[in-house]
């Protein structure tokens, strides 16, 4: 086995990435990888971050008790459920709320929501209860302490919820169409973490090794806000029907997931958070290159991967969007699972003998498939090998702080990295309007990121330093006036307009899958698909663009509740079960 | 109020830009702030006060003189801690190759700690500022404070040393997770933030930014 360095730049004394590879097979390019397109087509992977805390869920055997579920008969009030880790233990501080229709909105900027929560680092007692009371419910007018993790609220389906509610009620299972085509019955508009509103910082806890990973203590909020929901809804079908309801079928409540609805706020994230997104998508394209060098495929790889691979089939038609760009991309996806199928089942083809079968299957995928098809294939054929890959699971986080100029570096290796990583916007008309038709901004009505009409609204003065491309060609134009050999420190003394932007390169000449290969300004942008990149690192499936600024998805469908952690799959549930085989026949 | 150190590195980042600093610079005020904060200094009370004083200024024409190892400022008023203190950190070397660098009248001298911490890292050196009989020792992620903490809140001073020492004296602090920021340091510092906030307009609320 050979070595492979993947460092973006290796002369003139910038350290090269530490990215190692251990198999013949290389990573794929920066220059391919990074690019708007394929980032907004990335699937869920063993690697997310859901799937990262419920195997670890049940591999050290946490506890969940529900200590306190204080509720009227019109569900309003609180629960606090527990979940016991080997080390600590963490309370998710519920609170339910009787929300008038009109108030209800998946906006961020909304002000009342039917629940909400925040995630306590320990056991709260009656006092702590008694402050989060004044605080969580108002959200953003609130303050917490360094004893809460995260703050959030999520508001009902309205539809489903009635529906669940009265068929309950009545004595009733509902149906399980209706809930299929929601697939949730609240949907979180914010979830914040770290350090928000007063929170404890990521930095305080990041020591701790069930919260190490990214987004750790958003993912468990969310696992605990699902049963905190399923609980509520049985309560309010108790509440309504009396002796006539009945529980809700496990199967049903186990299909039922949490909806999200992200907007603009979070696209900024992983621009702003380069090395942290190098390390996710540097640990799935490693597991994607170790599993390529795999040299021969065993019987039992073969059989979770058609097993996974049929169960998709059934994931990608349980699909449902009506994006104009999206709808078509997921039938087209349906077609091409169904040729990976053919190619697997076909005697003919056999494709998964030989040497290095995967490999052989993934080039044939860049050469067949949609951009959908070639990253869901990427997603399958990691799942055979969790003891070949999930170690890269430690490698998913990363220390966030911005770092201090090297003033040392000389002007010419600068010119360098713009040529490693930001070659794809030298052919790019800067001076042209629809390459700077766009303008990242904070509203000061909203306070959250949006992106407006560079030349048609007055927000550029308000512009955020979200375009790394123009502003990277900017400075390689400052450059040429300059002596190559001069330190970087002399032209910031002179030009601190370029210091951000030298921050930037140094960042990320280090780690070559930092930086988006696209404009991030322009006319055509869509940043569903920074959404969509990020949202898939989560475990999110079933994306739905609702427009090229905001997605709603599903959390945690089909994964198994607290009380099925031990005994059900607290791995591979992001796969629909296939259908029975009598489904649809009489009973 | 007790404010998380992530709360405090983006209000004063925006601050900062609101202040009329290039975005690179706010990022290191914003960086010193929070260091700062985080061994319960008042960087952040420190950084309103020069971010009053500039008042939207273009921060370019503030850039020192940094021809000899006396730094001044190029008009002969006093220095920029900010711009000063980023080619004190741009230039970390120096402190080593040419000897101690002195900053003639800076204002706000506080503000030059966390880059001589950036210098220090930089380094892996333990490096020291001085002014007005208070010592700042810093270094591997400590600080030590010797001398008159009532300099810590000097609005200017004649004279800022700053030079490489060894070793860190003892005891020496580590910083913590929380910064204790006054509420009135907290307006000041939102009311500055605020000036990179775009007024909405009927276009944008029209347009819409999308759900969530």
């Amino acid at each position: 086995m050979s070595a492979v360095d993947t460092g973006a730049v290796t002369a003139h004394g910038v350290q090269a990435g530490a990215r190692s590879v251990d198999t013949a097979v290389p990573l794929r390019e920066p220059a391919s990888v990074m690019r708007l397109e394929r980032l907004g087509a990335f699937h869920q992977t063993r690697l997310s971050f859901m799937r990262v805390l419920t195997r670890r869920m049940r591999r050290e055997r946490w506890r969940f008790t529900r200590p306190v579920f204080e509720l009227d008969a019109a569900g309003v009030g609180h629960a606090v459920y527990s979940v016991i880790t080997p080390e600590r233990t963490y309370s998710l501080v519920a609170f339910a709320h009787d929300l008038p229709a009109e108030l209800r909105s998946d906006r961020v900027i909304a002000e009342a929501w039917d629940s909400t929560f925040t995630l306590f680092d320990g056991v709260p007692t009656a006092q702590d209860i008694e402050r989060l009371a004044r605080n969580v419910p108002v959200q953003e007018a609130g303050r917490l302490d360094a004893t809460e993790l995260s703050l959030g609220r999520a508001n009902r389906s309205v539809r489903l919820w009635a529906h669940v509610v009265e068929s309950l009620a009545a004595g009733r299972q509902p149906d399980t169409d209706r809930i299929e085509a929601v697939g949730y019955l609240m949907r979180t508009t914010a979830v914040y973490g770290s350090g928000k509103f007063g929170a404890a910082d990521r930095e305080s806890i990041a020591d701790r090794a069930e919260l190490s990973g990214p987004f750790q203590i958003e993912m468990l909020t969310v696992y605990l806000v699902r049963a905190w929901v399923r609980d509520l809804v049985q309560h309010a079908a108790d509440a309504a029907g009396g002796a006539a309801s009945v529980p809700l079928d496990p199967d049903i409540a186990r299909s039922i997931g949490i909806g999200n609805s992200t907007g603009l706020g979070m696209a900024p994230f992983i621009l702003n958070h380069p090395v942290l997104f190098d390390h996710w998508i540097g640990a799935r394209e490693t597991a994607l290159s170790r599993v390529r060098g795999v040299a021969r495929v065993g019987d039992a790889e073969r059989a979770t991967f058609h097993a996974l691979l049929t169960r998709s089939v059934v994931s990608a038609a349980r699909w449902r969007t009506e994006h104009p760009l999206q709808g078509p991309r997921v039938a087209r996806l349906r077609e091409d699972l169904d040729s990976i199928l053919v190619r697997i089942d076909g005697a003919e083809h056999d494709c998964l003998g030989g040497d290095r079968p995967w490999d052989r299957l993934y080039r044939w995928a860049e050469a067949n498939l949609d951009m959908e098809g070639q990253e869901c294939l990427v997603s399958l054929m990691l799942e055979p090998y969790g003891e070949l890959v999930d170690d890269l699971v430690d490698t998913l986080a990363c220390d966030q702080d911005l770092p201090a100029i090297d003033g040392a570096m000389p002007l010419s290796a600068v010119a360098d990295i713009i040529d490693e990583v930001y070659g794809w916007a030298r052919s790019i008309d800067w001076e042209g309007r629809p390459a700077r038709a766009r303008a990242w901004y904070f509203s000061a009505e909203k306070l959250e990121p949006r992106l407006g009409e560079r030349f048609e609204e007055p927000i550029e003065p308000y512009e955020q330093p979200l375009a790394p491309g123009r502003d990277a060609i900017a400075l390689q134009r400052a450059l040429a006036s300059w002596s190559p050999g001069a330190p970087v420190a002399e032209l910031l003394l002179r030009h601190p307009e370029h210091r951000h932007t030298v921050r930037r390169l140094q960042t990320v000449a280090c780690a070559s899958y930092a930086e988006i290969r696209d404009n991030t300004i322009g006319a055509t942008v869509s940043p569903a698909d920074m959404l969509r990149a990020k949202l898939s690192f989560f475990g999110a499936i079933h994306f739905d663009p609702r427009s090229d600024r905001w997605v709603r998805i599903c959390m945690y469908a089909n994964a198994p509740y607290p009380e099925e952690l031990a005994s059900g799959d607290a791995d591979t549930w992001p796969y629909p079960d296939l259908p029975a085989p009598d489904a649809g026949s009489p009973a | 109020m007790s404010r998380s150190l992530n709360e405090i590195g983006l209000l004063c980042k925006r601050a900062a830009r609101g202040g009329g600093l290039d975005w690179g610079l706010a990022e290191d005020a914003a960086r010193g702030a929070r260091w700062s904060a985080s061994f319960g200094l008042p960087g952040p009370a420190m950084l309103a006060t020069r971010l009053e004083t500039l008042d939207g200024r273009p921060h370019a024409a503030l850039s020192p003189d940094v021809t000899t190892n006396v730094w001044h400022a190029p008009d002969g008023g006093p220095l920029c801690p900010l711009a000063a203190g980023a080619a004190l950190s741009d230039r970390a070397m120096r402190l080593i190759s040419d000897g101690p660098i002195t900053l003639r009248d800076p204002a706000c001298p506080l503000l030059v700690l966390a880059f001589a911490n950036d210098a220090a890292e930089r380094l892996g050196a333990t490096v020291l500022v001085a002014w007005g009989g208070l010592r700042l020792t810093s270094g591997a992620g400590r600080l030590h404070i010797d001398g008159a903490r009532e300099r810590l809140e000097d609005a200017g001073t004649p004279r800022l040393t700053c030079s490489t020492v060894a070793p860190l004296p003892e005891p020496a602090a580590s910083p913590g997770f929380r910064g204790e920021i006054d509420d009135g340091v907290w307006d000041r510092l939102t009311a500055l933030a605020a000036r990179t906030l775009a007024p909405a307009t009927e276009e944008s609320r029209r347009r819409g930014a999308g759900g969530g």
